[in-house]
């Protein structure tokens, strides 16, 4: 049997007229009911995390992995399947990727953000990864610090140990080392105080939405579209 | 007489109906953008194709006499079309769980339903072998003057001249050489499913087989070349259950005669260096598919995709393993939860370089089990050309396939009920 559009159409807008204002209903008055009562809207929200590996921080040896490493950690302390995940930021669930992004990270918040509380939830979760990061670089310097103050002890042991034994030191070569030792710790040091007092440049964090939230027209529109494509296809394969 | 011929096709030219006029726009016209679309990411705009469907669709409303059907009995692709509707409802599904949707599949797959309507009213056993002898034969001249550098090629860019770069590889009337790989894929599969009907498909078999070749597409020439043999051994299965001792001694003694031309006149060893000399044939010998293998299954355990330094030999396999890229946030979406495996995760990307990865994660299990019910009745080696292809190349992206798609199975059709059908 054959079915024309003239037919099609009288069976989808007359004959079915029930099925078409129930869609109508559907797309336009139940639809944007239950979107702004019963939405759950987590997993809309993540957190863009990138590391830059070009930056001042970088050029010191010492904690030049550190924002490599910190992918890492912060994938480990946010992941759902560990117990002892960081309390702070629990609410949080981190994915690495590999390829083009794999200086990158994408951490999706597990806590009901809406339009109230988004800006200040948002705000003060950069804000503990930041301080996070912060901890977590000054945690990986402190032993290269403690390690060239060590070196100093080391060095005047060394120098006494030589006077009371009566040996001759070589002072060109105790200053030149004591020297560059004090250096090395003075440039560690205030790379420690300039983590602590700045704002990190390795590691920007966006705040990125998802799912774009459309708005509910264009929601109910797209719902009315697909809605009527199906039953126009059922009004013209079952005639 | 001459003139009075010439009359005569006029006159037949002038009462072609408006339909098939569009039939032929649709299939023969190459891709061309009217304009490009104000989106990232987008390359592509609106075509002639789109805009002659759009046409169909108007002048379905302004039919006074003899009103086209929209659909009959003996119309094919109606399991797709139900398919469509799956989508569709898993996408309502992911709208309401406010997932995004690609609005341009969501009219793709719209136009498609239109396409499919409009090419079961025009398409039928009196011009659908006519119209892909017809295609066969421009494709197969355009081809060949174009890897003589005689001719450019027009493709979604515009028109580009034999000697620019993407030219080294024939296009055909076609968008791409991709497509004029798959397209002449599935042309020398319908011409062998319409060998009752169709007179000498064995040189349009040929001509399909030279320009597959002549897209110096890789998977989808695999494919093609293990379709053929699968029909082949279909012919051979077929022969052996015609037994008989006089034909199996003129085989032995045709493997004999053979085998001695081959050694005596060392031809492995010519074929060797005539293979070595062409760039295709070569670098098609230098895939290592044991080493794809391996990155395949690295990819799907731990996600890994080599980069261009750690790729072995780049030059053969890193176009290969860069299409992983583009399925990665599909996948890793897919993977998120378990309802995802049921119906997908909706359309959301508009390129993903595999029809294999798209129809798994778009419409999940639930539309897999459809799509494997809707291919029951298709031959094997039609699939088997599909799937190999599909593995790295999103086919129904290009209308062009899909409307050569809707061919092969509309020959399938016609073979299937032996040519009673319309």
């Amino acid at each position: 049997m054959e079915i024309t559009l003239f037919e099609a159409l009288k069976k989808f807008f007359i004959k079915g007229k029930l099925i078409f204002l129930l869609i109508l209903i559907f797309s336009f008055g139940v639809y944007p009911l239950i979107e702004s009562n019963y939405f759950d809207y987590k997993d809309n929200d993540y957190l863009l995390i990138r590391i830059d590996t070009n930056t001042i921080e970088s050029s010191y040896p010492e904690i030049k992995e550190t924002p490599i490493e910190y992918l890492d950690r912060l994938q480990t302390i946010t992941s759902r399947n560990k117990s002892d995940r960081n309390q702070d930021l629990r609410k949080l669930d981190c994915r690495g990727f590999v390829g083009p992004r794999k200086y990158e990270v994408d951490c999706y918040f597990f806590i009901k953000l809406n339009k109230s509380n988004r800006a200040e939830e948002v705000e003060n979760y950069i804000n503990l990864i930041k301080e996070d990061y912060k901890n977590y670089q000054l945690k990986t310097l402190l032993p290269f610090i403690k390690k060239e103050k060590e070196k100093v002890k080391v060095r005047y042991d060394e120098f006494k140990w030589q006077e009371e034994m009566g040996i001759d030191p070589n002072m060109m070569h105790f200053y030149d080392s004591i020297f560059n030792f004090r250096r090395e710790i003075k440039l560690l040091e205030n790379l420690y105080s300039h983590i602590k007092n700045n704002d990190t440049k390795s590691l920007m964090i966006t705040h990125k939405i998802l799912n774009i939230e459309k708005d509910t027209l264009y929601n109910s529109i797209l719902i009315f579209i697909m809605l009527s494509f199906i039953n126009f296809c059922r009004v013209i394969l079952i005639n | 007489m001459y003139f009075k011929s010439i009359k005569q096709q006029l006159i037949n030219f002038k009462n072609i109906k408006i339909k098939y006029f569009f039939l032929i726009l649709v299939i023969f016209l190459p891709k061309v953008d009217l304009f490009q679309l104000p989106l990232d990411g987008v390359k592509q705009g609106p075509r002639i194709d789109d805009i002659i469907i759009l046409i169909f669709a108007l002048s379905l409303f302004f039919q006074n006499k003899n009103p086209m059907a929209l659909w009959s009995n003996n119309f094919i692709f109606k399991n797709w079309i139900i398919f469509f509707c799956l989508i569709m409802f898993f996408n309502i599904i992911h709208v309401i769980n406010h997932k995004n949707l690609n609005l341009l599949i969501l009219l793709r797959i719209i136009e498609y339903t239109i396409l499919i309507i409009f090419l079961n009213n025009v398409l039928d056993k009196n011009n659908i072998y006519k119209i892909i002898k017809f295609y066969i034969i421009i494709n197969f001249i355009f081809s060949v003057l174009q890897v003589f550098n005689l001719i450019g090629s027009i493709s979604s860019i515009g028109y580009l001249g034999p000697d620019h770069l993407l030219n080294q590889r024939s296009y055909g009337i076609l968008g791409g050489s991709w497509e004029l790989g798959i397209v002449f894929g599935i042309l020398g599969l319908a011409c062998f499913r319409a060998r009752y009907d169709m007179k000498n498909y064995l040189f349009y078999m040929t001509l399909c087989s030279i320009n597959v070749f002549l897209a110096y597409g890789i998977t989808n020439l695999i494919g093609y070349v293990l379709s053929i043999i699968l029909i082949l051994l279909i012919i051979l299965f077929n022969k052996i259950k015609k037994f008989s001792i006089k034909s199996i001694i003129y085989s032995l003694m045709l493997i004999l005669i053979i085998s001695s031309i081959f050694y005596f006149i060392n031809f492995h060893t010519n074929i060797y260096n005539k293979i070595l000399s062409n760039d295709f044939l070569s670098r098609l010998s230098k895939i290592d598919f044991l080493y794809l293998w391996d990155v395949y299954t690295n990819y799907f355990t731990t996600g890994y995709i080599p980069e261009l330094n750690d790729v072995k030999d780049p030059l053969t396999h890193y176009s290969i393993i860069l299409r992983l890229e583009t399925w990665q946030s599909s996948i890793l979406e897919f993977q998120k939860n378990n309802i995802s495996k049921f119906i997908g995760i909706g359309l959301n990307e508009l390129y993903i370089e595999s029809l294999i990865v798209r129809a798994i994660t778009a419409t999940g299990l639930i539309g897999c089990i459809l799509i494997f019910y809707s291919i029951l009745g298709v031959p094997l080696y039609f699939l088997i050309f599909i799937i190999i292809s599909g593995i790295n190349i999103d086919l129904y992206v290009s209308i062009k396939i899909f409307i050569f798609t809707f061919i092969f199975f509309k020959i399938n059709q016609l073979a299937r009920h032996g040519n009673n059908i319309i």
